[in-house]
């Protein structure tokens, strides 16, 4: 049998992932005066998505916007990360958005890297800049120094698998030490835990087939925060709606908007109604509303589409790659120099990448609670509210604060050391590590991307066709069950993404089946139509035991309607 | 394949540490770290980003590889056929042209 420590961890407020919502709910929850615990998977200085560096900050700051915020939250809504929002949380997340931009800046990131706060990119013509440009290439180096002023303790390779309900009440988290070759499984007893596993990533297809980790998101973020969620049986939300990004062709990259350039086709004619010639102020938003582009000019023939910085200027150009190396993509702008590649001389090709989770996934309220007493997530994964870096920064903070403030003694029951999920997850584990022969992770792994890719792709759905997938992910998931072997550590952290990745998949394909209409990249063949009867309906769905659940609910657009649900559900 | 030690290498284990998809192994007592999974690499360049080196030089760089080399173009596409036709013309193409004779 795997061993298990017999000491569990102790604290208040658990993080579970030190990417940069963690860290962020981490220091909020010891601001507090909370013993806070940061688990991650790798280790704080490097983890997540921003692990490189970022870039831009959604932000609200009315010495530069004006007392009014109105402008600014109707601008973040009409935003390609501002679909799917319950727009009381997008109000406090303005509210609230500087006052991190001014901790981060007072903790050595470059939030003016001009000297002054400035705004730009992934802007219209002639609109409200919201996106504040900053220079983040040290960001979780200055995260992970700050919470640790502040006595957060972080354990590095120690990811979290699971969260322990009892009557539904958060009583602790089971976790995997992967620091020495052999596994063992760590405990932490704590009365909150705010996921911030980050987005899912290793779902679809990557544009290069044969490398599964060539994805622009962080590869190690599997779903870990949907799929604890899910389990702990919280409600995911807009599950069924494909996020779609785009990028540099193959290399799989963030940072699309870096790039000060006009997208062109290969006449060099702009593909997008918006700009001829690019600066730093106003890029092509081209591919923001229209994300299909890339893919749609391949279709039809018309293609490939380009990113053209030909006629940039080239002090633009040079802020480009600045941009470009403090967002993290050092090895993209190193690749470049290798190459002999010119932004003012070539055109890069750019592709639509396969779907990912970001902005799907747990909903939660305004204290970021999910609907279990003690269950809290931020960032990438929340379902009902995104804003990317300054998302995970203070919805984050606000996690960790009210966490904090909401710890409770656990002093009834057996605690997570007797719990049913442990013993589970013991026996799962072991049978990987004990079985002589059999399947890798990376099988799972990739024939998960192949139903995803056919039964629940962001072209055409149906209820056969999902209904077939579903099936499929059934057998795949006892298939892995049954027969996958690991044989050390490292291995057993891929398996148990995999497993947190087959129930992602599972609550995409409820969700999707559910969901009887045409909207966005949701495509039904067999409900083409875009029903208004549920354009501000959003889908919920939960594991409630074993069996699935799915329920419409109204998106809530002000205090009353989040009273009217929120209220309810969220005692 | 992805990170690629050289002699600049102090052996200090960085490069392991910070990892986020955790395929380098150092061990103690060994010099120069080992990549245990290379097709698992994230190119993110953390790796590289953090590694003291001796020398003022990096002790690894990244290799990326050929499945991911950058598709770009000169800015003017060639109007020229990359070919040279032999033989009789068919098609639409206005050097190429051939018209239907008609009875």
């Amino acid at each position: 049998m795997i061993e298990i420590d017999p000491t569990p961890l102790e604290c208040d407020v658990l993080a579970a992932g030190g990417g940069m919502a963690g860290l962020m709910a981490a220091i909020g929850a010891a601001r507090q005066g909370a013993k806070v615990l940061v688990a991650e998977k790798a280790h704080a200085l490097r983890s997540g998505s921003g692990a490189t560096g970022n870039d831009h900050f959604m932000c609200y700051i009315p010495e530069k916007h004006g007392p009014d915020m109105e402008p600014i939250l109707k601008e973040l809504l009409a935003s390609q990360i501002g679909g799917f929002h319950d727009v009381p949380l997008s109000r406090k997340f303005l509210e609230q958005s500087f006052d991190r931009a001014r901790d981060w800046d007072a903790w050595g990131i470059k939030m003016r890297p001009t000297g002054d706060w400035s705004f730009c990119g992934h802007a219209f013509p002639g609109r409200p800049r919201i996106w504040l440009k900053y220079a983040g290439s040290n960001q979780k180096q200055a995260l992970t120094r700050a919470a640790k002023k502040l006595r957060v303790r972080t354990v590095n390779h120690f990811p979290i698998t699971d969260v322990v309900v009892q009557d539904g009440e958060v009583i602790g988290a089971i976790g995997i030490d992967i620091r020495r070759d052999t596994p063992r499984l760590r405990l932490v007893r704590t009365s909150t835990v705010v996921l911030a596993g980050g987005s899912a990533l290793r779902l679809y297809p990557s544009p290069a087939p044969s490398l599964l980790f060539n994805t622009a998101w962080c590869p190690a973020n599997t779903g870990n925060t949907q799929a604890i969620a899910y389990r702990s049986g919280a409600k995911l939300v807009n599950m069924e709606f494909p996020n779609l990004h785009a990028g540099v062709k193959y290399l799989e990259r963030a940072g699309k908007a870096t790039f000060i350039g006009v997208i062109t086709g290969p006449d060099g004619k702009p593909l997008g109604p918006f700009i001829t010639q690019a600066n730093k102020w106003v890029g092509d938003i081209t591919a923001d509303v229209w994300n299909s582009v890339f893919a749609d000019v391949m279709k039809s023939g018309e293609g490939p589409a380009y990113m053209d910085c030909t006629a940039t200027e080239q002090e633009d150009i040079d802020y480009m790659m600045w941009g470009l190396k403090e967002e993290g993509n050092t090895a993209l702008v190193n690749v470049m120099a290798r190459e002999n590649v010119d932004p003012r001389r070539h055109r890069f090709e750019f592709m639509q990448y396969q779907p990912f989770l970001i902005g799907r996934g747990p909903e939660i309220d305004l204290h970021g609670r999910t609907g279990i007493k003690g269950l809290y997530a931020a960032g990438d994964a929340v379902g009902n509210f995104r804003a990317d870096m300054a998302g995970a920064a203070t919805f984050g903070h606000i996690a960790g604060e009210h966490a904090a403030k909401n710890t409770r003694a656990l002093n009834g029951g057996q605690g997570v050391q007797a719990s049913e999920l442990l013993e589970l997850r013991a026996r799962q584990y072991s049978a990987f590590l004990e079985r002589g022969e059999g399947a890798e992770w990376k099988e799972a792994n990739f024939m998960l991307q192949q139903i995803m890719r056919d039964y629940a792709n962001a072209e055409v759905r149906s209820g056969t066709l999902l209904s077939t997938g579903l099936k499929a992910l059934g057998d795949l998931k006892r298939h892995a069950m049954d027969r996958v072997r690991c044989s050390n550590s490292h291995e057993l952290m891929r398996m148990a993404e995999v497993m947190e990745l087959m129930d992602c998949a599972e609550a995409i394909f409820i969700a999707a089946l559910a969901r009887e209409e045409t909207r966005g990249a949701h495509r039904r063949s067999d409900f083409r139509f875009t029903n208004p009867l549920l354009a501000d309906k959003y889908l919920t769905v939960w594991r409630d035991g074993e069996r699935p659940k799915a329920s419409f609910r109204q998106r809530v657009t002000d205090m009353a309607g989040y009273a009217a649900y929120f209220g309810k559900v969220y005692p | 394949m992805p990170p690629v030690f050289n002699k600049y290498c102090n052996g200090c284990g960085i490069c392991a540490a910070i990892c986020p998809c955790d395929i380098i192994s150092h061990e103690k007592g060994r010099r120069v770290p080992k990549v245990l999974y290379p097709d698992e690499c994230w190119y993110c360049d953390a790796c590289v980003l953090d590694c003291p080196g001796t020398e003022g030089h990096k002790g690894l760089e990244l290799r990326i590889p050929l499945q991911l080399q950058l598709m770009w173009m000169a800015a003017a596409a060639e109007e020229k056929p990359p070919y040279d036709l032999v033989g009789e013309r068919f098609g639409n193409h206005p050097d190429t042209a051939w018209d239907m004779p008609r009875e």
